[in-house]
């Protein structure tokens, strides 16, 4: 009864109805929109770390962590492999790498250098890593050729086809030395790796290093970031007993996280004011159409309405609005970041040349993720419910006199 | 037009509970938009003014190819000259040499790749801050051979401790491979991995002694008074001296280059945003105020009050509030701002010693310049003016003789 006198009473002014609703609509778009632009700046913060950086997942020898030394290496073999894969459906990529600090040197110049082993397949699958090539070809496992980044080989003065001398320490502090044609020459987006990266394909640093069979980590990635602790947890269960240990990019990089967390805590304090400004939005339009109806109401309660039942009448027809505002909410909202999230927004100007220096993406990307659409959409109709109590208190308080004047 | 503003200005007033709510809104909007970007800037500022008296100073001076080459032999030929005009300018406040050299750092457990800066000990005092990051042992002594000092981070990567030995190789002026043994004296941190892990300093004249047979440098950090001379002071540096490159801190650093861009565009993607919401607020009260004056604006017109007229004064009505709003606003905010910058925001109440972590003071002065200031005024004005076209619209479509008989 009170549902249906409910429903009937928000139909009967359509006009205003409407634009109760399209505060509320549009407050949670509003919110959808800074959340989700928020959430994929990390997600891509997090690709670009993990992508050309750490892995999502790194398998190490127990020893490793404290020791990050060739003397702490692992067997990796194909049997390895199988076995990983075999443990979680969900993985989809294995990367085997070999990493060392080792001194190289052209004709006259050297600098340090961090000479990674990789396969270079399972790097392509991660990072596309080819695809930066900037001269030359990428070598083949085996064939005694490096690629190098531009930075470094600038420094160096080498370019493709020039010969490369690698000087260091192999496992078991036996000497590592090697002479490398330069095959080709690599713009690696991270600065820092730019100027220092040596690659060599995994079978020629084995060699290198006296490491044979054996390399320092394997990255892991999981077809989507969400189902990365649970494949961590699996690995972890499945293989500590070879005296291995998985760590998660979380622990890898736990400044990483304590940006993040500091970025979110500014989200938040701008979340609030977004609330806030949007909770006076609802509550003007709330108070008007209060103000509009007051006449009805003295009326109503002169004939003989309960004050008690018309406030719940009232409240009802003010949920009703509120969740017809959040459902509208959400269907603009998906429409609206179904949009930005395959037309992502492009920085421009300054930005645009700072990021790419820093060799992200200079894209704003959104995410799109229920739980976001659940917090939002719940955090709004708590607030439209709190405001939408206003017109019952009015009627609980209406001096039915002066209403039914006015 | 003098009539039509006083209508316009009574017309606000008629529902003074309504015309409140609008008004709460637009300040509280503006008042917490104005205060968090102003935050922003102060935590921005602290982290900037954190890495200039820490380490990078306002200007460094280098051979102009040194910061791309990095190579041992591009020194800077005219130090005395560039100290004596150092020395006689009064915005200097004060300035340090350092000798500096990529190379590879080794434990006998295992190696990496490290940028090596030689100090002189006392000068790096005076200029930089950098000594209070020291968390364990002194700060580069004469008691001990070779000292050298770390981050805690590449302490613990090397698994080295105080009082241990470690091997720096690098190159010498002749191109020469060169090693010399260091005594870890004192343990460092910033909080930046890419800093701890990377940057190991010691003494230039030890530096100086394995690279070349006199003492050399490669750069000049100089403090100013005040970080907004330093392009002026780092232009007279390059026009009277010859075969250097003096460059300011937003040169050196892309990194808080990027800081003080994001910061900028923070401020005003959140302002745009409440102006959005605020906008929103705007049109749905107008909106439905014109609805319930329908038969008072259906008389006006009929007794002949042009339509021209009627949409100035429904949209002077919306720009009243609006900046009604905006001036109370933006004159608390200033209020607010003016008070923190001077006495500073301390949160160590409610949870600043969080902040510490991040890597900030719990003391934030928050800062809004006279820019932002108009900036946010132009804004609302626009805001308002546009948020008003739809109702003003709404109003002319009013046919008289059917509104005057509703």
């Amino acid at each position: 009864m009170y549902v249906k006198l409910a429903w009937r009473n928000i139909w009967r002014n359509k006009r205003r109805t409407w634009i109760t609703v399209s505060s509320i609509m549009f407050a949670v778009v509003c919110a959808l929109f800074i959340e989700s632009l928020e959430r994929g700046a990390h997600n891509q913060l997090i690709n670009n770390m993990t992508e050309y950086h750490t892995g999502h997942i790194q398998v190490q020898d127990s020893r490793y962590e404290d020791e990050p030394s060739l003397d702490n290496s692992m067997v990796y073999t194909d049997d390895l492999n199988l076995q990983i894969r075999e443990i979680d459906p969900r993985i989809s990529n294995i990367i085997p790498r070999i990493e060392t600090f080792m001194l190289a040197a052209g004709d006259e110049q050297s600098r340090p250098a961090m000479v990674l082993g990789i396969d270079l397949d399972a790097e392509n699958n991660l990072n596309e890593l080819e695809s930066r090539l900037t001269a030359g070809r990428f070598f083949e496992p085996g064939d005694g050729t490096v690629v190098m980044g531009k930075g470094l080989a600038d420094r160096l003065h080498l370019a493709v086809a020039d010969s490369l001398i690698l000087l260091g320490q192999g496992r078991y502090g036996m000497t590592a030395s090697g002479i490398y044609e330069i095959s080709g020459i690599i713009d690696h987006p991270l600065r820092e790796f730019n100027n220092q990266i040596v690659y060599i394909s995994i079978p020629d640093a084995q060699w290198l290093f006296s490491m044979e069979d054996r390399v320092t980590n394997i990255l892991i990635t999981p077809e989507a970031l969400r189902y990365n602790d649970e494949i961590s947890e699996n690995l972890k269960s499945e293989l500590s007993e070879n005296e291995l240990k998985i760590l998660t990019w979380q622990e890898m990089m736990p400044e990483l996280i304590e940006a993040l967390e500091f970025d979110r805590m500014s989200t938040r304090v701008f979340m609030g004011i977004l609330y806030v400004v949007i909770g006076f939005g609802i509550f003007g339009t709330i108070l008007t159409m209060t103000l509009e109806r007051l006449r009805e109401f003295g009326i109503l309660l002169s004939v003989g309405m309960y004050r008690w039942k018309l406030a719940i009448v009232v409240f009802i027809e003010t949920l009703f609005i509120s969740v017809l505002g959040i459902l509208t909410g959400f269907g603009l909202g998906m429409m609206v970041l179904g949009y930005f999230y395959f037309n992502p927004i492009q920085l421009s100007g300054d930005m645009l040349e700072l990021v790419e220096e820093m060799g992200f993406e200079a894209v704003m990307p959104v995410a799109i993720a229920p739980d976001i659409f659940l917090w939002q959409g719940s955090v709004i109709f708590f607030i439209a419910t709190v405001i939408c109590l206003y017109p019952s208190f009015k009627i609980a308080t209406l001096n039915i006199l002066n209403a039914s004047r006015s | 037009m003098k009539m039509l503003l006083q209508i316009s200005w009574r017309n606000v007033w008629r529902h003074p509970a309504r015309s409140g709510v609008l008004l709460g809104a637009i300040i509280a909007g503006l008042w917490a938009g104005i205060v968090v970007s102003g935050w922003t800037n102060g935590l921005i500022d602290q982290r900037i003014n954190r890495v200039i008296q820490e380490d990078l100073t306002h200007i460094q001076i280098h051979h102009p190819e040194f910061r791309t080459e990095r190579e041992p032999g591009m020194i800077i030929n005219n130090i005395e000259e560039i100290e004596s005009f150092l020395e006689s300018d009064e915005r200097v406040v004060g300035y340090t040499f350092r000798t500096k050299a990529d190379g590879i750092i080794q434990s006998p457990l295992t190696s990496s790749g490290v940028q090596i800066t030689g100090v002189l000990t006392d000068k790096e005092r005076e200029t930089t801050t950098f000594h209070e990051n020291l968390v364990l042992g002194d700060y580069l002594h004469n008691e001990i051979r070779n000292p050298i000092l770390m981050g805690r981070g590449l302490a613990e990567k090397l698994n080295v401790e105080i009082g241990n030995r470690v091997v720096l190789s690098f190159q010498d002026l002749d191109n020469q491979f060169t090693s010399g043994s260091f005594n870890i004296v004192g343990l460092y941190y910033t909080g930046q991995p890419s800093f701890d892990e990377f940057k190991v300093y010691v003494r230039a004249e030890d530096l100086s002694n394995l690279i070349s047979e006199e003492q050399i440098y490669h750069e000049v950090a100089i403090k100013l008074h005040n970080a907004d001379m330093s392009n002026q002071v780092a232009s007279e540096l390059n026009e009277n001296h010859t075969d250097i490159l003096a460059e300011t801190w937003t040169e050196l650093s892309p990194e808080l280059r990027y800081m003080t861009g994001s910061g900028d565009s923070y401020s005003f993607y959140v302002m745009v945003v409440i102006m959005f919401a605020l906008a929103f607020g705007i049109l749905n009260t107008m909106l439905m105020s014109i609805f319930e004056r329908m038969r008072e604006l259906g008389m006006l017109m009929a007794i002949g009050m042009g339509r021209s007229k009627i949409f100035i004064m429904i949209m002077t009505e919306s720009v009243i509030l609006t900046i009604t709003g905006a001036v109370a606003g933006m004159l608390l905010a200033y209020g607010t701002i003016n008070f923190f910058s001077e006495n500073g925001f301390d949160l160590s109440a409610v949870g600043g010693d969080t902040l510490k972590e991040w890597g900030y003071d719990a003391i934030v002065y928050p800062k809004v310049s006279s820019e932002e200031y108009i900036m946010i005024a132009v804004l609302v004005i626009f805001t308002a003016l546009i948020a008003a076209i739809y109702p003003a619209i709404k109003a002319l479509r009013i046919n008289p003789g059917e509104a005057v008989r509703e």
